[in-house]
Parts: C-alpha cells; structure tokens; sequence
C-alpha cells in the first residue's frame, strides 16, 4: 500500500494513495512537495479532468506512463507540473492527440460528491485543493 | 441561424476541443440531408480561430479562439461553420481564456446594424 493523502477540495475532503511501487520516484517528489495548495481549473483537451496549478520539483523520468485514465487518477505531467484528478471520462490530450502521462496515485472511498463538486468547476470557475499527507501536514 | 437572432446564452470553457467556448441552451437550426455523420451543411472536422461552428445532435454553437478541434471522448466531431469572426481576436482570446478561470460568462449573437 502507498502511501495516504488527503484532498481538501470544495470543503469536502477525499483520501488518496500514492502509487509508491510504481511511481517511486515521481511519488516521492510529490511527497516531499507536499502540502500542495493552490487553484484547480478544468483542463480544455481531457475531458473531465481537473488541473492543480501547483509547482512540484521534477523527477528525471516519467514512470508508471499511461495511454488510458480512470476516474479517481492522480497524474503527474513531466514538463507541465502541476497534478491533475480524474472525475469523469477523460483522455490526457494536447493539440497533437492522446498524450500518454504518469499515473502517480488513485482517490479512494466513494466519490460522488468530489465528482459532484468537480463538474461545478467548468460553470463556477477555480477551486482551491489542497494536498496534504495524512496525518495533516 | 440569421432568422433565430439575436441569440444569447452562457457560455462555458470547452472540456475536449482545446481552445474553445460553447453554449449551452440547446438553439434548433434545420437540419441537413444524408447519412450521419454527414447529413449537416458542410461538415467540417477542422476549426481556424475565430471560426463560430454549431453541432446539430446537442443545437450549440462553439467559438475557436485559438488550437481548436470540436470533440468529444469519442473523438473529433463534425460540424457546420456558420460565420467567422473577422475582427482582431487578440481581446476576445483573452477574454475567452479567462472561462477557464472565472466560470460560465454571458454570450450574445446580434446582426449587425
């Protein structure tokens, strides 16, 4: 088992896990970034997917790189920082088409009302998330 | 599209077709003939900024103000030009870019006088 964040989003929070066995490096710096607050934006290629416009220092390499996400993704993109949250049907696209990423962690629990919220962005603007390790900090 | 003018709705930021804002009040314009995906005026796969498309099965309107491509997760999606912004898009893609940022924003679509 990796290991456990929370997400504060829309005052409501959510547990995720970090894929420490597959992304050991990328977790860590995420880790060691953390806690990660700042404004979430809905992407504009990727569907329903959120943008966490934080800066976390970069791993040499990508690891753990998916073609395919799921709603509950936590992803890492080399070169465009930041970490994105699946809630919906969503593909990391640019202009250039599906753009395979680094899966990093995975929300856990029910999430309903994180998806609720979510879809609330494209209409209502920026939200705040914050990031931190589970026992708060 | 000319006869159900003046047209307004809010807007929101595209969520697959990059650089792009939509309606979403659905706007009936007539239909085209033929197979689908092919029974609309022009089809067309490919937008140019300042391009102003409307997409028959959802009756919206879409703006490209930048790198845009009408999709959906199933892919790119044909649709009909309807008119083209001819002004300098500088502003408006500021504007427009700022959907992503604040949230839905009025849009109207007048003839001009």
């Amino acid at each position: 088992m990796g290991r456990m964040v929370r997400v504060d989003f829309d005052g409501m929070r959510v547990t995720g896990e970090l894929l420490d066995d597959r992304a050991p490096r990328i977790c860590a710096a995420i880790w060691d970034a953390l806690p990660l607050d700042g404004q979430a934006t809905n992407v504009s290629w990727s569907g329903d997917m959120l943008r966490l416009w934080v800066t976390i220092p970069e791993p040499p390499e990508a690891e753990n790189v998916v073609t395919l996400q799921h709603p509950g993704d936590i992803l890492f993109i080399p070169g465009w920082n930041g970490l994105r949250f699946v809630y919906g049907p969503a593909q990391m696209r640019g202009a250039r088409g599906p753009h395979p990423v680094p899966r990093v962690g995975r929300l856990r629990g029910d999430l309903t009302e994180f998806v609720k919220r979510a879809r609330r962005v494209e209409w209502e603007g920026a939200k705040q998330i914050t990031v931190r390790r589970e026992d708060g900090r | 599209m000319w006869e159900a003018l003046p047209y307004e709705d809010r807007v929101t930021h595209a969520k697959w077709s990059g650089q792009m804002f939509h309606t979403n009040t659905p706007i009936d314009l007539p239909a085209g003939d033929g197979m689908p995906p092919f029974d609309i005026e022009s089809p067309c796969a490919f937008q140019a900024p300042g391009d102003v498309v409307y997409y028959r099965p959802t009756r919206e309107f879409a703006v490209a103000y930048g790198d845009a491509q009408f999709s959906w997760h199933t892919g790119t999606l044909f649709v009909t030009p309807v008119a083209r912004i001819e002004d300098d898009l500088a502003a408006f893609a500021r504007k427009a870019d700022e959907l992503i940022w604040k949230g839905a924003r009025r849009f109207v679509i007048r003839r001009r006088v």
